[in-house]
């Protein structure tokens, strides 16, 4: 990419001739990296409350954050002067609120919409909706903590809703796109044909038949009516699939005939709920007499739907396209009947019955019953849509919303969403390997937009500390030419992409990937919507210019040539198919083209003809504007070309405008049917609540909410360095540093500077500050270093440089403990330093100790090169607690400790050595040190954990879930393999949903495979009743979920690691095994060798039925 | 500290006659147990949560539930967490599972008592006495169809001393032979703690006199 810059830099032109001249340019205005909130404390308090304010229902939940919010600006109650860490605080959670509220705000205004249990599928509504509302519940916490000021568990509960609302679209595809679900189509078949008669009857109408009445099977004679038809093929369909459960071959067929009888079951119930509406306004006219103009439009309209889908019943088009315009007909009927102006219509006509005292309650049902229909429908004409192969015209509709999804648009993109999820594709395509490419590429271009939601503030953390810099850097190459403003570099973009797909530094390599991806596809999207359209369409007269131009003409043609190179990609771009690496190859296309075409624009309009130049590139202008914006959004500062960018963020959620780029702005939300709207609480600034729901804020740049906050900052800057005693630009340089490495969180940044011992806090901010001190320095090893003044002290001395080399000679590159001989060689290096005969002796010591290699810097220091250690045997008799090892001190105790902190527990140094012991055991279980030992011995092991839980008054909680852990350790054989999850009979992929099974392990049968759950459970060796009482409480965990949960054909078991005595055992089991109980088999005790061992890659070991 | 606990088994032919399980009932509430039950809890019934307090009525209820069809199952339950009895009506048998506090006569006489206290045609066909805590999970897992191993006390009684050589080979094994009712108990060790060597040697000679091994198993189903 950058050759090709350089070689654009030096071919003729005189824009890149001064370009070619100069050795050094001087680089352009850049932004910094994010500045996270300059915005004024109480502006985020405003639009905190005014988010709250418009939060509908669920307002009423987060009531004490709007109280708080309220009293902090003084309009409730007397504000008071506050102290300075009291403003501070008041800003920490303010801003934390604002973060929380970004995320939750949309996400729960949809969500309230979701929780309607109308909408649903009568049989699927209970279910739906108790997720709706743990999802709500999950936000509503995250907003209640936020106000707080509680990060973390803030933060938790904002990834629960997260994960709650993503699980949804799986939750509902299970339900409606499932036997029971298209079973549930199929019994409204029946009281849709009644009501259907009924009122036509009602209305005199007995012998009207439309085709609408064939389509929803209202015209087969009773004897043999359409739905029994469909449910005698739901039944065959069922055991067919039973049977590939059971036998494990799958046949297409199966999946084909589900296909069908959905498509065909849904298009019968939306017929005939489109035909019920239209009859029951048919009625409703008659029964209205004089004031029947207020169902006539109604009525047409439905009429009109009614034909538009009627055309499909007899057409002898292809499946596929009779399917397609079925379901768009339907689609198009139902999203009449779900419009508000639908609604209003009813209204009217209700309100006039109650006028006239005629309400007929069951036709308000019957309008209740369409609504819940539809949204089946609504479901199911996705899925169809997909089904039929026709995935252009959802992919383009969905890549229209732009990148930034957040919960706004869940209904229709967790739909989608969760149609091409594991669940579904594996439901309609089989598994992976008879899945379509199409389709699989398809979900991962879906899927970016719910991970995007999921991960916004990751990614504005990512931009902040990469790309921000990078985008900054990469704009050198169009300084001060005439078309500059047009010019952009796609090389940051490209970087960042390559950087997230091949770097290590991100933990989760898939997200980063999806996110960064789905940033660039729409930015790629953007331009390509602009410039790849030839120039005689855009600029006629400039293309004629070129076109006649003896020199020019053929590099012109070349271009156009190049411009149509790009349709494929582009088109690919929109339908989803794009690989990561056709998207990268592709903006490097885009970004050939519009340069080049500047670049012929700028040569081939003569000098002083500015005011032509200017309308020239009066859309480039504009597009590098729109991408700005967009990327504005993400919280990516852009610097795409030598000017200003038009667009920046100010923070999450707040977008700084150059009002020259207003224009831009007001088309942008337009072509989204939005406009800017004024802060009720802030005339400075506007917002607009995009389609995808989020809130955006747009400040003109320069306003007084930009301006009061540098100021406020500032001065809190001055004030705060005084107070630690250092120079103010110390201070400066230690917090950008540290909000470089802390993702540009502040809140962070102020939490780890106040977690400093009070007498090292000037030390650790100079340290900081260092300029030695070049790669991000990390939070545990900041938190080392405040351990250990001495090293401090030393860094101060010689260089932070030097402390770094010197510490990462002798600590084994180990940041996160302190490993005990680095003080006694800190002493060495400082005597080395300090007795060094001569400054030429004390710069050459120095010079080692800040640059040597490892091995030179313990030569000097007279460190001899450490053997390598194995690990000690695990002592028996103290079930390999060992007080003396440098983890249990080092790694265990202090983890107890904060542990116990954080949770404001009391307790005596011997308490905490007990957590810290039992915290080792899991160290040593997790590195499978216990391997060896015999099943009883790991079983002194679990009752030692067990004994020290109860000796250092760890809550029973906590207790289970530590020794659930370790006991999966130590005796799960298939601890090594990922867990396998279920819910409803399939397996679901990812993180587990709600209701779901996750056996721990399995052992493969000739002829199904039989799923263990493993139980460390105390009580079963603590007397009869407690074993008893256990016993029972499995089974009907059994019962109501976990054997319900595994697929047809395979058998559910449980696995006690305990063996109580015999009649405890028989007691168990019989209840365990008792009639009517689906499990299988228990065992208690260490496991037979043979069966359970499975590992990935060996043959299976089958156990013959017995 | 509480006494030792003494594990004893006595496993009957299945009867649909429910009379004469209620006097089973009876000698195990009555008589075994004790102290007597506090509750009970049907073991085979899905649906039962916790157990329930024991009254005058449980005895006719366990009996007509053991007198129908297997599988059905009871867990007596006594203010004595470690003792309770099971009664589980299975295909073959009707077995009693018995959890006791030591008592204090011999375990042979205590024996004697509990099934004196039966109608003299209910008596088991099978009954052992052993050590919980040490015992072969063969003797509770196996029921009147494959007798493997010899418990330290053992008591015959109709078609399983017959099938046994009758009451005169019980006689000539080692150990003390003692007449109950119908049957004969042989006891060859002490059935509250763990065998001793001499004990070992005893129980492997009866089992061989007796002509029960793995491969030869006692039978009477």
């Amino acid at each position: 990419m950058l050759s090709g810059l350089m070689a654009a830099s030096t071919a003729p032109g005189r824009l890149f001739e001064s370009l070619a001249l100069s050795a050094t340019p001087s680089r352009p205005a850049a932004p910094g990296p994010a500045d996270a909130y300059p915005v004024d404390t109480s502006v985020l308090e405003e639009l905190a409350l005014e988010e709250i304010e418009d939060l509908g229902p669920v307002r009423e939940q987060v009531w004490l954050a709007e109280v708080m919010l309220r009293q902090d600006l003084g309009l409730e109650g007397v504000r008071r002067p506050r102290t300075p860490a009291e403003e501070q605080a008041v800003r920490r959670r303010a801003v934390l609120l604002f973060t929380v509220l970004g995320v939750a705000a949309p996400a729960l205004k949809s969500l309230t919409q979701l929780a309607d249990p109308a909408q649903y599928l009568a049989g699927t509504a209970t279910h739906i909706v108790g997720h709706v509302d743990r999802a709500i519940d999950a936000y509503v916490e995250a907003v209640n903590v936020a106000i707080e000021g509680d990060a973390d568990p803030a933060l938790k509960a904002l990834d629960l809703g997260d994960q709650r609302a993503a699980d949804l679209p799986s939750v509902v595809l299970a339900r409606y796109i499932s036997p029971g679900g298209i079973n549930e189509l199929i019994v409204r078949l029946d009281p849709l044909r009644r009501a259907v008669a009924g009122m036509r009857a009602q209305s005199g109408r007995t012998t009207v038949k439309r085709l609408a009445d064939r389509l929803a099977g209202f015209d087969q004679p009773e004897t043999d009516p359409y739905d029994r038809r469909l449910m005698f093929r739901l039944n065959q369909v069922q055991a067919a699939w039973a049977a590939e459960k059971a036998t494990k071959i799958r046949l297409r067929s199966t999946s084909q005939q589900m296909r069908s009888l959905l498509v065909d079951a849904q298009v019968a119930v939306a017929a005939g709920s489109v035909l019920a509406a239209y009859e029951q306004l048919v009625l409703w006219e008659k029964q209205l007499d004089e004031d029947a103009d207020i169902a006539t439009p109604a009525r047409e309209r439905l009429d009109q739907h009614l034909k538009e889908i009627e055309k499909y019943a007899t057409t002898t088009l292809p499946e596929a396209e009779r399917r397609k315009g079925l379901l768009d007909g339907t689609a198009a009927a139902f999203a009449y009947l779900a419009s508000s102006e639908y609604a209003d219509v009813v209204d009217r006509i209700i309100s006039e019955f109650e006028l006239e005292a005629f309400l007929d309650q069951a036709l308000t049902l019957l309008v209740i019953t369409g609504a819940a229909a539809i949204t089946a429908g609504m479901a199911a004409s996705v899925a169809g849509a997909v089904l039929a192969g026709m995935l252009e015209g959802v992919a383009i509709g969905t890549a229209a919303t732009g990148f930034v999804v957040w919960a706004g648009s869940l209904v229709v993109e967790t739909l989608v969403f969760g149609l091409v999820s594991e669940l579904g594709s594996e439901f309609f395509y089989g598994p992976p390997a008879v899945r379509a490419s199409a389709t699989q590429d398809f979900a991962v271009t879906m899927l970016t937009f719910i991970v995007l939601k999921a991960s916004a503030r990751g990614w504005g953390a990512f931009v902040e500390r990469f790309a921000a810099k990078r985008l900054a850097d990469s704009a050198l190459f169009v300084q001060g030419g005439r078309v500059a403003a047009g010019m952009v570099t796609m090389h940051a973009f490209t970087e960042a992409h390559a950087y997230v797909e091949h770097g290590a530094a991100m933990s989760s390599g898939k997200r980063w990937n999806s996110i960064v991806q789905n940033v660039l596809m729409t930015v790629g999207l953007e331009l390509g919507m602009y410039i790849g359209r030839p120039l005689t369409v855009r600029l006629a007269a400039v293309a004629q210019k070129l076109e006649r131009h003896p020199a020019l003409r053929d590099p012109y043609l070349a271009l156009e040539r190049d411009r149509e190179a790009l349709q494929p990609m582009l088109d690919r771009m929109r339908s989803g198919e794009a690989s990561a690496q056709e998207l990268a190859a592709t903006l490097e296309h885009l970004q050939r083209v519009v340069n080049e075409e500047l670049r012929l624009i700028d040569a081939v309009i003569e000098p002083g003809a500015q005011a032509e130049l200017n309308a020239a590139i009066a859309g480039h202008r504009t597009m590098v504007a729109r991408v700005q914006l967009q990327l504005a959004h993400a919280g990516v500062p852009t610097a795409l070309n030598a000017e200003p960018p038009a667009f920046r963020p100010l923070g999450r959620r707040i977008v700084a405008y150059d009002p020259a780029a207003k224009e831009t702005l007001d088309a942008f939300l337009a072509e989204r049917d939005r406009t800017l709207k004024r802060s009720k609480r802030n005339p400075d600034i506007d917002y607009a609540d995009l389609p995808t729901g989020e809130r955006y804020y747009y400040v003109e740049q320069g306003a007084p909410a930009e301006k009061v906050a540098r100021a406020e900052r500032l001065a809190a800057l001055a004030q705060e360095a005084e107070r630690i005693g250092v120079e103010e630009q110390t201070l400066l340089t230690a917090r950008e540093k540290l909000l470089d490495f802390l993702q540009g969180r502040e809140q962070a940044v102020d939490e780890l500077l106040a977690s400093f011992r009070a007498e090292n806090l000037a030390n650790m901010v100079e340290l900081i500050a260092d300029p030695g001190w070049k790669k991000p320095p990390k939070k545990a090893f900041l938190k080392l270093l405040d351990d250990h003044p001495d090293a401090v002290f030393f860094g101060r001395a010689y260089g932070m440089d030097t402390l770094l080399n010197v510490f990462k000679a002798l600590n084994f590159r180990n940041y996160e403990v302190w490993n005990r001989p680095t003080d006694a060689g800190l002493q060495r290096a400082t005597g080395a330093i300090e007795a060094a005969p001569t400054p030429e002796a004390r710069a050459a010591v120095l010079t080692t100790l800040r640059t040597g290699t490892e091995a030179q810097v313990k030569a000097l220091l007279g460190v001899a090169k450490k053997k390598f250690i194995r690990a000690p045997q695990l002592n028996r008799k103290e079930v390999g607690i060992d007080r003396s090892r440098v983890d249990w001190k080092e790694v265990h105790l202090k983890k107890a400790t904060r542990y116990a902190t954080e949770h404001g527990e009391v307790l005596t140094p011997e308490q905490l050595g007990m957590r810290a012991d039992i915290l080792q055991i899991q160290a040593n279980a997790e590195y499978r040190r216990y391997g060896k030992w015999s099943w009883n011995d790991r079983l002194k092991v679990l009752d030692k954990v067990e004994q020290l839980g109860k000796d250092s008054l760890l809550d029973r909680g906590p207790l289970n879930s530590r020794r659930g852990s370790i006991s999966e350790w130590l005796f799960n054989p298939q601890r090594h393999l990922p867990k396998r999850v279920f819910l409803d009979r399939i397996e679901v992929p990812g993180r587990a949903p709600e209701g779901s099974t996750i056996p721990d392990f399995f052992v493969k049968h000739a002829d199904h495979v039989e799923w263990f759950n493993q139980k460390s459970d105390i009580r079963v060796v603590q007397g009869m009743r407690d074993a008893v009482a256990a016993a029972r409480e499995y089974l009907q965990i059994a019962i109501e979920r976990e054997a319900r949960n595994i697929p047809v054909g395979d058998t559910y078991s449980l696995h006690f690691v305990r063996t109580p005595e015999a009649s405890v055992r028989e007691a168990m089991t019989r209840i365990l095994l008792g009639p009517g109980s689906p499990i299988k088999r228990v065992i208690f005790g260490e496991l037979p060798p043979s069966p359970v061992v499975v590992l990935p890659d060996q043959p299976v070991v089958v156990i013959p039925p017995k | 500290m509480s006494a030792p606990v003494l594990a004893a088994e006595l496993r009957f032919r299945p009867a649909a006659d429910a009379a004469r399980w209620r006097a089973v009932v009876a000698a195990v509430a009555g008589v075994a147990l004790g102290t007597g039950p506090t509750d009970v809890t049907t073991l085979s019934d899905v649906a039962e949560v916790e157990p329930r307090p024991w009254t005058a009525a449980e005895p006719d209820r366990i009996a007509l539930g053991l007198a129908g069809d297997p599988p059905t199952s009871y867990l007596i339950l006594t203010a004595d967490d470690g003792v309770h009895a099971l009664l589980a009506r299975d295909a073959e048998q009707v077995k009693v599972s018995l959890r006791v506090r030591a008592p204090a006569e011999p375990p042979v006489g205590w024996l004697r008592r509990v099934v004196e206290a039966l109608e003299p045609d209910a008596v088991p066909e099978m009954a052992m006495l052993f050590d919980p805590d040490s015992a072969d999970d063969r003797l509770t897992e196996e029921g009147l169809s494959g007798l493997t191993v010899v418990p330290p006390v053992l008591y015959l009684s109709g078609p399983a001393l017959t099938v046994a050589g009758g009451e005169a080979r019980l006689r000539e094994a080692p150990g003390e032979a003692v007449p109950i009712a119908d049957g004969v108990a042989l006891a060859l060790g002490d059935p509250l703690a763990p065998a001793t060597g001499a004990e070992s040697a005893r129980l492997d000679a009866a089992a061989e006199h007796l002509g029960i091994s793995p491969e030869l198993p006692l039978s009477t189903a």
